[in-house]
């Protein structure tokens, strides 16, 4: 058996590769990387064209369901949507409620993650767990607690309640990926900074900030992700119309239409989701770098 | 501008509980090249960075142009550092990086300008003004590095390992350049390295630290000449010096009235002079170029159990009676392993040390 | 000291002094902004939902002490313990299915040759997408006329199911949508861990006469552990604290046959406006994701600190 194995290998060692093996160790490529490659292109987008296509669909036709592309493709759906009563306030909402949970998170955190990165203080590990330990609560859960406490103080439907849950969320996000982007910058050069005169925040500035800027976007992306994208604080926290960020007022409005018009539901999805696909697209290779990399976790 | 010298008196370091420098005293003159050199860990790299003002001083002075700058703050000292990754700001460009200490200090923009344009002359910077620190080469990375110590006339310059990144050629080249600079500059200098070469061929003075200690300090070719104790002899040579353990005992030869019994029956001769009682035990030192090669029949038998042929110069191993002895030739040595020789020391070439002090006999 | 400052004439200033490196109290005043966020908003959460399960609260909102009595319900509810069951086989199969399709993923963006960063962007897209957007689009897709997969099987002549009022069909559909949502972070992690795998490995491994199947079980697997502990660590979070993809998708239903444990609280807590046993759920989910990540963290440390000592 060792023997006939081995005569085998070196008939295969003498013959040259001719045209027929080449033809088949790329077709043998081909269905290994391309099968999979074709199963996540359509299993990641078909969700988001089928819901593309159902927008510029008529009604009826999406409900007989006979053509995979539209009929007579029509902005109608989109109309009905942008002119929708409250519409323009639930936008107005999730941008404003998502720009302040980027902002300040972004400025508490690169605060706080310079300081782990940097310092060695006492406790330094412990507090840096109470940092942490929250990525591993399941929001959901908070909402009950959460209401009960916003309802004491008061603030059930105000923008503060979603500022403060937000915030708090997407804090430890962000100090979780800036502490490891700031670590990553070299002592040395930081050290240069100082002997050149660089105070903490001219070395923030000048220095630390530069060369990890692709870790704040990073974060500045994924906090602008988890405010556009919240959905259980704003249910739990708010009850007004006015007062829906999209999410929320997407989820409603399956109950709010009397008829399912799946071509508005449809628009009005891809409303909800182009926004933030805009943000990610352009920054896409940060992102995708970041994660790649590990740094986010 | 050169006007500093620098002191340190009783200078101690903790790293929490662990002392990391004894209590250093030492002197420097204005505008020496003095070299810290020592194995890695002995602190001579802490002492380059409690000197910038990155560390902090548990205990003694450090002074700086007569200047006590224990607590005075990094950019403030009239340092300049050199650091081992040059710590280049990766995302300015050439001129940006030699302009940062003077924007920093809020220098006038044409004073800025005007340094710019004469580091960048001494180093041959000009046409790569423009460029970013991952466009340039090791050496043109480390002559930036130089030309943003350069542009703010430091008293001191300070030099962290920085020509361990090269390799090896460009090592030789920019140690000429650094020593062709300071000659220009006449700037006090500063440079820790565990490079012996670049210890002996750099420096004015050379300081040899262990474990927290200063072992000794002087001119390089007499600290190579007469090393003060066990450490730096073995510490500095390479090959390294041979390094024998032996007794002394009388003879009867009237011009060698004593010698030292390195094995049972070998006798090496030593310097008439040498403070050495019969019976003492002492680490017999010779250096391996000291060591002559003769016929078979003349001097002390030895076996070769490996030649290292290096072109301009032939390191061997032989065997003295069981104890492995370093040779050093300037010729082609045409022997193989296993040839016998007779070998030769020049007694006033040999080095005694007290085996239990360590210290020169 | 004093002596040799006045001998020198200039004492070192405040902003000359060191301290920058130093200790003190500057770093902590960096520290607590953010962490009064935290602790002030998710830790008096937490806090006050353990505080809440001990407590009965009226129709007037008034809270009166009970002891265990809201767990003791609770855990006696059949409704509960059929919504722990199926959590858990919810869990299981979305991280079996989750964690096959990150790694098929992951494995294909590793080997494919071209278009590399584009089928990597696009990879991470749903990520981006809202749960409750994702849930809507599962819908419909799913959805009987007018959605795409029975578009698919009708144009096939075949039978075209009603996927989400069948309970079993709507509870699978269900694990398929939040794989949708959570698969693409997971994939770009295990796409991170097979990037620092040295190639030389690999060649290594050929050499040594080591076949595809085996190289992968051998020596990729085991060197990209840590990644695929994050990963774990993802996808069984996401899976335990599901809500707004199975609310959006089945709303718990058909027959509360997809009606998970945070379904329920929500249910306990907003509808029937029970904040006490809502709150022993919260409890619960927190238990289980704290417990699970442990192990997890456990798991994948212990494998990290290995691979060091290798180094």
């Amino acid at each position: 058996m060792a023997t006939l194995t081995r005569g085998g290998e070196t008939a295969m060692i003498g013959r040259e590769p001719g045209f027929f093996d080449a033809l088949m160790a790329r077709f043998g490529r081909v269905i290994l990387i391309g099968l999979p490659l074709a199963f996540l292109v359509i299993w990641t987008m078909v969700p988001l064209i089928w819901a593309l296509l159902a927008s510029f669909k008529e009604p009826l036709e999406i409900y007989e369901s006979r053509s995979f592309w539209p009929r007579n493709p029509s902005l109608d759906a989109y109309w009905t949507v942008l002119g929708m009563d409250g519409f323009g306030k639930w936008m107005f909402n999730s941008i404003l409620v998502t720009v302040v949970a980027t902002i300040v998170p972004l400025i508490l955190s690169i605060i706080a993650a310079y300081a782990f990165a940097r310092y060695l203080f006492p406790f330094r590990h412990v507090l840096l767990l109470l940092y942490l330990v929250p990525r591993i609560i399941p929001r959901v859960s908070l909402i009950v607690p959460l209401n009960d406490l916003m309802t004491d103080l008061g603030l059930i439907n105000t923008y503060w309640v979603l500022y403060i849950t937000y915030i708090a969320s997407a804090v430890p996000l962000a100090t979780w990926i800036l502490v490891g982007f700031f670590k990553a910058v070299p002592r040395e050069i930081e050290e240069s900074a100082t002997i050149d005169g660089a105070n903490m925040w001219n070395r923030l500035r000048y220095v630390i900030l530069p060369i990890a800027w692709p870790g704040v976007v990073t974060a500045a992306v994924l906090c602008i992700r988890e405010g556009w994208n919240e959905f259980a604080f704003v249910l739990a926290l708010v009850t007004e119309t006015g007062m829906r960020t999209l999410p929320y007022a997407l989820y409603m409005l399956k109950d709010s239409m009397g008829v399912q018009d799946y071509a508005v539901y449809n628009a009005f999805t891809i409303l909800t989701v182009l926004p933030l696909l805009v943000v990610y697209l352009l920054l896409e290779r940060r992102v995708v770098d970041s994660i790649v990399s590990g740094a986010v976790k | 501008m050169a006007e500093g010298y620098v002191e340190y008196s009783g200078l101690k370091k903790n790293f929490g509980a662990v002392p990391i420098l004894h209590g250093i005293d030492l002197k420097i003159d204005e505008g020496a090249f003095v070299v810290l050199v020592g194995p890695s860990g002995c602190g001579k790299s802490t002492l380059l960075r409690m000197t910038a003002g990155l560390e902090s001083v548990t205990d003694g002075d450090i002074k700086i142009a007569g200047r006590l700058v224990n607590r005075v703050h990094a950019s403030n000292r009239g340092i300049a550092m050199v650091f081992q990754s040059y710590a280049l700001y990766p995302h300015m460009s050439v001129d940006e990086n030699l302009a940062f200490s003077l924007k920093m200090r809020k220098t006038p923009l044409e004073r800025i300008a005007e340094a710019i344009k004469g580091a960048a002359g001494i180093l041959k910077l000009s046409p790569l003004l423009d460029r970013l620190p991952a466009q340039l080469s090791g050496g043109q990375r480390q002559r930036v590095a130089m030309g943003r110590a350069l542009v703010r006339e430091p008293a001191v310059f300070l030099f962290d390992e920085p020509l361990s990144n090269l390799d090896a050629k460009l090592r030789v080249e920019m140690r000429a350049e650094i020593k062709a600079l300071h000659q220009r500059l006449a700037t006090t200098t500063i440079y820790v390295t565990h490079d012996q070469i670049e210890a002996m061929t750099m420096a004015d003075t050379v300081v040899v630290m262990h474990d927290g200690r200063i072992e000794q300090v002087g001119d390089p070719l007499a600290i190579y000449d007469r090393p003060e104790n066990l450490f730096v002899a073995d510490f500095l040579g390479s090959p390294a010096m041979n390094l024998l353990d032996g007794k002394v005992v009388a003879t009867d030869y009237p011009d060698q009235p004593r010698a030292v019994e390195v094995a049972p029956g070998v006798l090496l001769p030593i310097p008439g002079g040498a403070a050495a009682e019969p019976g003492q035990s002492v680490v017999y030192g010779v250096r391996p170029e000291h060591v002559a090669l003769v016929g078979e029949d003349a001097g002390e038998p030895v076996t070769m159990t490996l030649v290292e042929p290096a072109g301009w110069e032939t390191h061997l191993h032989a065997d003295l009676a069981g104890l492995s002895l370093r040779i050093l030739s300037v010729e082609r040595v045409g022997a193989k392993p296993g040839d016998r020789a007779g070998i030769l020391i020049d007694p006033e070439r040999v080095h005694l040390f007290d085996r239990a002090t360590g210290r020169r006999l | 000291m004093s002596t040799t400052a006045v001998r020198t004439g200039t004492p070192p200033t405040a902003r000359e002094r060191l301290g920058d490196f130093g200790w003190g109290t500057v770093p902590y005043l960096m520290v607590i902004p953010g962490l009064a966020f935290v602790l002030g908003v998710l830790g008096y959460a937490v806090a006050g939902g353990f505080w809440l399960s001990l407590h009965e609260t009226d129709m007037f909102l008034m809270k009166t002490y009970v002891g265990l009595q809201n767990y003791i319900a609770v855990f006696n509810d059949p409704r509960f313990q059929a919504s722990l069951v199926r959590t858990i086989v919810f869990v299981i199969a979305s991280i079996a299915l989750g964690i096959a399709m990150s790694m098929m993923f992951a494995l294909t963006l590793y080997h494919v040759g071209f278009g590399k960063r584009f089928f990597r962007g696009m990879s991470l897209v749903p990520y981006f997408v809202s749960g409750i957007a994702a849930a809507v689009m599962f819908r419909f897709v799913f959805t009987t006329s007018g959605g795409f997969v029975n578009y698919v099987l009708q144009q096939l002549g075949l039978h075209t199911p009603s996927w989400l009022g069948d309970p079993y069909l709507a509870f699978m559909v269900s694990v398929l949508a939040n794989c949708w949502f959570m698969v693409p972070f997971a994939t770009l992690i295990l796409l991170g861990g097979l990037q620092t795998v040295d190639k030389e490995i690999y060649d290594a491994a050929t050499i040594d006469g080591a076949g595809p199947v085996q190289t992968f079980f051998k020596i990729t697997l085991p060197m990209i552990k840590p990644m695929m502990g994050v990963s774990l660590i993802w996808v069984s979070y996401i899976s335990f604290s599901t809500f707004d993809i199975i609310l959006a998708l089945t709303a718990g239903g058909p027959q509360r046959a997809t009606e998970v444990v945070s379904m329920y609280m929500y249910q306990l807590a907003f509808l029937q406006l029970d904040f006490g046993q809502g709150a022993v759920l919260m409890v619960v989910l927190l238990l289980f994701n704290t417990v699970l990540s442990l192990f997890y963290i456990y798991f994948f440390v212990l494998a990290d600190k290995r691979t060091e000592k290798g180094n």
